[in-house]
């Protein structure tokens, strides 16, 4: 697996010769620190990013014909951040983002050729006021995005969450999927606006979005088999976040972040 | 030997009477089915049992061996050994089977629990259940069938081994193949526990494999008729239709006698 870790500004990187990394830190308050990733074969890559009062945009860029998976752990406070994800033709990335603490984001996602693809997956557990914004550019035919987040939200935390897919004309066979969905473990205000721009006709395009609690019946389930309320909610937290997930690391991380927060 | 006992239970649910002056007691080793026409409280009864707070408790108590158990939790009483095998068992995504029944077992033996004896004894009971044992990887009844959320509720009855078994329509969605080997499950488990059963069943075949010892006919939420196997012959061949009128023309009797001591 190759290894690429952000503290700060401080860079780390354990790649091989599938992956190339490049780094612009910020000179002063003002400036935008730049991390390009480019993937030229397959490969999957673990990437560690840590910032504080911050801004940071990361760029991936993938080269034709490539199929990657990206595990990304994210633990940013007061910092902005930009994803750009540039997909070449006929290459499939897979993303998994875990994060812990509320950030204000904007993920990008250029499908630049046809057959480029992306699922996404984020695992969040949200403490603060955060903001993701998504905007998924189909720039080619046959182009294929499927964004999933799963987010509880607990304590402080207040969620809003955006995801605008554009399919412009003439993109024949695309398709786009959006599944959103917030456990809302508080009275905070959470928000989800799934926006689908599309003016080609032949594409498939959906979108599902939920904020609510645990149902009753899910609990009941679980608690007539001995489970107490509180493990029964542990367990269905687990399932909700480890869903899609199939990597143990990551398994183990979101395991560790629900010990944490529901002591 | 264990005694659950339901006393004069009358439930609601949103201003709605469902079961009224409900009473029946049940032993251990007694086999119980209760039949009655849709809607009638036969699977509230079952939910009430087990603790399902959407219901609301307006007089009577539910006891078991003796103790008021009415105020309890729902996983207070599943660790009393009362064991709910639901009509619709509930899916829950990205929860593996194999998780969820270490988690059940696991919470119920406490340090007695052993891995090694757990995988033997749930390999073994998939095979009597002939379930796929590839379901251990999946979500809880995820992509299951109607037949395998049935088998896969009788699978986590006979890891969690109860005194007493309440079962709401644990025949609906099986082909007659899997009936038998649900009805078969649930016998050789009774004998071998000589736990107490409450069946919840519409249909006469299930008490062909899983022989009642009291069949009881319920109706408005309360029990109306008792007896034996032949009730179930009864009803089979009249339907509830005779049951029913007999019970309103007991109704005008009762009125008229009481107009007459008036």
């Amino acid at each position: 697996m190759n290894k690429i870790t952000v503290v700060e500004e401080q860079v780390e990187t354990k790649v091989s010769k599938k992956v190339s990394v490049f780094v612009k830190p910020a000179h002063d308050i003002f400036e935008i620190a730049e991390l390009r990733i480019q993937i030229h074969k397959n490969c999957d890559i673990e990437f560690r990013f840590s910032a504080h009062d911050k801004k940071w945009k990361v760029i991936v860029e993938v080269d034709p014909n490539c199929q990657f998976h990206l595990y990304l752990y994210q633990n940013l406070v007061q910092t902005k951040v930009q994803y750009c994800y540039q997909i070449g033709k006929m290459s499939q990335g897979t993303v998994y983002k875990l994060q812990n603490a509320p950030s204000k984001e904007m993920v990008e996602v250029h499908l630049q050729a046809e057959g480029a693809s992306i699922q996404y997956f984020l695992k969040d557990i949200v403490t603060g006021k955060e903001t993701i914004d998504y905007y998924i550019y189909h720039d080619a035919k046959e182009t294929n995005s499927s964004i999933k987040n799963n987010i509880v939200s607990k304590e402080d935390g207040s969620e809003t969450i955006q995801v605008s897919t554009f399919i412009p004309k003439g993109m024949k066979g695309c398709v786009a999927n959006q599944n959103n969905r917030i456990i809302s473990n508080n009275e905070k205000k959470n928000e989800i606006r799934p926006n689908l721009y599309i003016e080609e006709y032949d594409v498939e395009a959906n979108h599902s979005a939920l904020i609510g609690r645990f149902s009753k019946e899910e609990l009941f389930y679980l608690q007539s088999r001995g489970i107490s309320q509180i493990d029964a909610t542990k367990l269905l937290l687990q399932g909700f976040l480890k869903s899609d997930i199939e990597n143990s690391k990551m398994q183990k991380e979101i395991e560790r972040m629900i010990k944490k927060e529901w002591r | 030997m264990h005694t659950l006992e339901i006393k004069d239970l009358t439930v609601t649910i949103e201003d709605k009477e469902i079961l009224s002056s409900f009473s029946l007691t049940m032993n251990s080793g007694e086999i119980h089915a209760i039949m009655g026409p849709n809607g009638t409280g036969k699977s509230t009864l079952t939910k009430v049992i087990m603790g399902d707070d959407s219901y609301h408790v307006v007089s009577g108590s539910i006891l078991y061996d003796g103790k008021d158990i009415t105020n309890l939790t729902v996983d207070e009483r599943a660790h009393l050994g009362i064991f709910l095998g639901m009509q619709s068992p509930v899916a829950i995504e990205g929860v593996s089977n194999a998780d969820f029944l270490r988690t059940i077992v696991s919470t119920k033996e406490k340090e007695n629990f052993k891995l090694f004896p757990f995988i033997k004894e749930l390999d073994a009971t998939i095979d009597k259940l002939s379930m796929d044992h590839d379901m251990v990887n999946r979500g809880i009844n995820q992509g299951f069938s109607g037949g395998e959320r049935k088998k896969s509720e009788i699978l986590q009855m006979e890891l969690l081994k109860p005194d007493m078994v309440l079962l709401d329509e644990i025949d609906s969605g099986l082909d007659v193949d899997s009936l038998k080997i649900v009805g078969e499950n649930v016998m050789d488990y009774q004998k071998e526990s000589h736990c107490g059963v409450l069946l919840i069943t519409h249909y006469r075949r299930l008490l062909e494999y899983i022989h009642p010892d009291f069949v009881h006919v319920m109706m408005n939420g309360r029990i109306v008729q008792s007896g034996d196997f032949q009730l179930v012959d009864y009803i089979e061949k009249n339907g509830y239709e005779k049951i029913e009128k007999k019970q309103s023309n007991l109704g005008t009797c009762m009125m008229k006698e009481m107009a007459h001591h008036e």
